[in-house]
């Protein structure tokens, strides 16, 4: 009688392991009417607010999701001093709401169709064991460059543990890997939903 | 021999292509100093650029001298590393030589995970687009080994692993083209008043910065297809006109041409300025006052509260407060929006309490295009209590009490009487709302009666008079006094 209760227990298992990894699935994208309706090749980037107390947490993502941006070759992204100059000549404060004025100046003098925000929300590096583990989250949101509306906006939180696979193997440690590999699957994400891109159109 | 003629002439045709198209291959690279973010918003990691520098050029990439770079950056004023705008690599294109310009930034650098991590853009320099990017981090947490053989200690021992990394996919090599048009943009620009009535004269200034040949001719170019020349000033060039009289929003572009009819020209969007012809539409409505007629009555204070239509930003403001001749007992002025609410306590400038009388309070605002706008209100400042008489006349075997008083212009919200004998017996009271009013109590053969009179107008002014002793006259006794002129008022 014991001995069949355990081996039920040995088969359950597994199942019971595969559903509570079933969580949220990351990251988590929200598509408004426009989302297909308006070209989102060539982009801007924004420099990103910083919500956390992580030192130039804001420069460190917005860095690195440019670069993978660029990594992926599917947007033709404009260079960050070209947005931090017409940022200065349109007097706009990094974090700052942008208005009509300067929707207008990007759509004219950097040809984008889109421009991307960010914030980061969470990062930080927590002591586990003899190493730390990473821990970051932001929003990103997609708007029309012409209207300044958002078209997609995509929320991803992770920790670092979040990547193992057997033992330590696939644990991230650092807050750059970490970011990196959430950029990617933002970025993946979006090509998935069929989001942007500039071989759609 | 047939083979080799035909190779020798499709390599003609190539080298043929080549020259014609201007296209050669180069692969000059000049990497920026590395912006270190663990160091603060304007770190620069210098030993690491030259590690990473010296990667490079173990591995075959044709390297830009470091003096050179860092002399264009003192010659350019970039005072950031980590990215570059347009012109600076365009113009590191045509000065020093530079096909691809690399830009990186160290995100991480020890901390609590002694981690390294770089992100590293690579940039053509003659198109200025962002061809590359690759960021890599460890921590030595990453860096563990059996039996801890080789296992990272420090930050430095990641170094290799990182840079190894990051270099194993950089393209090397770009192919170069000559550009036909000069290079231009706007180190200022100035559009003097953004917000203009029709007629009124506008004006634009900019400052250009210019690789090479400054333009020919510079034309400022509104919507449609109207455009003005622009005069050179000094640095500067300058137009001015006249703002269309029709309101709205204009957009002002900037066009730039070297050679008129040569088809090499530049055009950006400037700036807009608006028109507005329209006073802001606003009136004042007053609060915390009694109205009365078209009047507004107070004793304490009064709340002014400016209600707009259409809102829009305010230039300036003003509110003068005049009494009846004319002379401004406040007067305050205030730059950008009107307060969303004021507050008169009834004071003058200097704070000192003004007495009754009746003032008008002018409330002028300007939008930010000068348009003038104008309200006022008149109000009635009245902090006199309600002036209240008794008298007690015998009238056979009644004694009344008569009670006289109010204001003319401020009626009564409430009085009460109290009348009581000698010993403090109530004998009757009474109350209402109006003035003058009669109270009968039968006549005891007392003298004297003790009355509390209270009354309140409608603005709260209240006078209290508390247990005054009267004198029960009778009806010619009161004649007598009244032709003496000996009648006084009791308060």
């Amino acid at each position: 009688m014991k001995s069949s209760k355990s081996i039920k227990w040995v088969l359950l298992s597994p199942l019971l392991v595969a559903l509570l990894g079933c969580g949220k699935r990351l990251p988590l994208t929200y598509e408004s009417p426009l989302a297909g309706k308006v070209r989102v090749c060539r982009v801007a980037v924004l420099p990103f607010t910083n919500e956390t107390t992580y030192p130039l947490g804001g420069t460190l993502l917005y860095r690195i999701f440019l670069g993978e941006m660029v990594a992926t070759g599917r947007f033709r992204v404009v260079n960050e001093g070209d947005v931090r100059r017409l940022m200065l000549r349109q007097r706009l404060m990094p974090g700052e709401t942008p208005g009509k004025e300067f929707y207008r100046a990007l759509v004219e003098n950097l040809g984008v169709e889109a421009l991307i925000t960010g914030r980061v929300v969470e990062m930080e590096e927590v002591r586990k064991g003899r190493g730390v583990e990473p821990r970051v989250a932001f929003w990103l949101e997609v708007r029309d460059a012409r209207s300044g509306k958002v078209v997609w906006s995509t929320y991803s939180r992770r920790r670092g543990g979040d990547y193992r696979k057997v033992m330590h193997f696939g644990v991230v440690n650092t807050v750059t890997a970490l970011v990196k590999k959430m950029c990617d699957e933002v970025l993946k994400n979006w090509e998935k939903e069929g989001l942007g891109g500039c071989e759609e159109w | 021999m047939f083979v080799g003629t035909r190779v020798l002439k499709a390599a003609g045709a190539v080298l043929l292509f080549f020259i014609l198209s201007g296209a050669v291959w180069a692969g000059r690279m000049a990497l920026m100093p590395l912006a270190d973010l663990s160091r603060g918003s304007n770190g620069v990691n210098l030993s690491l650029t030259r590690v990473l520098f010296h990667e490079l050029e173990k591995r075959g990439f044709n390297m830009i001298p470091e003096n050179k770079v860092l002399s264009f950056m003192v010659r350019h004023r970039v005072r950031w590393t980590g990215y570059l705008d347009s012109f600076d690599v365009l113009a590191m294109n045509r000065e020093i030589g530079a096909d691809l310009v690399l830009l990186g930034t160290v995100t991480q650098w020890g901390g609590p995970g002694n981690s390294v991590g770089i992100v590293l853009s690579l940039v053509k320099a003659q198109e200025s687009r962002l061809v590359w990017s690759k960021t890599s981090a460890y921590s030595v947490q990453d860096v563990r080994h059996l039996l801890g053989l080789g296992d990272a200690r420090s930050v430095n021992d990641l170094v290799p692993r990182v840079v190894d990394d990051l270099l194993a996919t950089l393209p090397n090599g770009v192919r170069r083209f000559a550009s036909a048009v000069p290079l231009c943009e706007t180190e200022g620009a100035f559009i003097a008043p953004r917000y203009a009535r029709g007629g009124e004269e506008v004006t634009c200034s900019v400052r250009l910065r210019c690789m090479g040949e400054d333009p020919t001719s510079v034309y400022l170019k509104f919507s449609g297809d109207g455009t003005i020349p622009m005069e050179r000033v000094g640095a500067k060039y300058v137009a001015r006109w006249k703002a269309p009289m029709e309101d709205g929003r204009y957009p002002v572009s900037l066009l730039l041409e070297w050679d008129h009819g040569s088809g090499r020209k530049r055009e950006f969007f400037l700036s807009s300025y608006w028109v507005d012809n329209r006073p802001p539409r606003f009136t004042l409505e007053l609060k915390k006052g009694v109205t009365m007629g078209d009047k507004v009555v107070f004793r304490h204070h009064i709340v002014m509260v400016p209600r707009f239509q259409d809102p829009e930003p305010l230039s300036q403001w003003s509110i003068q407060i005049l009494d009846k001749k004319g002379s401004a007992v406040v007067d305050e002025h205030g730059e950008g929006n009107l307060p969303r609410v004021l507050v008169w306590r009834g004071q003058d400038g200097h704070g000192v309490s003004l007495n009754d009388g009746d003032f008008t309070i002018c409330m002028k605002v300007w939008d930010r295009a000068g348009n003038v706008a104008f309200a006022s209100k008149e109000v009635l400042l009245r902090r006199t209590p309600p002036q209240v008489a008794i008298e007690a006349l015998r009238e056979g075997k009644k004694v009344e009490v008569r009670v006289k008083g109010g204001k003319e212009d401020i009626p009564l919200a409430y009085w009460r009487l109290v009348v009581r004998d000698r010993k403090g017996e109530l004998l009757k009271e009474m109350e209402g709302k109006k003035l003058p009013a009669r109270l009968e109590i039968p006549a005891n053969g007392d003298r004297e009666v003790v009355c509390t009179v209270e009354a309140r107008d409608l603005l709260g002014n209240r006078v209290r008079i508390v247990n005054r002793t009267l004198k029960v006259i009778t009806m010619r006794e009161k004649e007598r006094k009244e032709k003496k002129g000996s009648w006084v008022e009791e308060f």
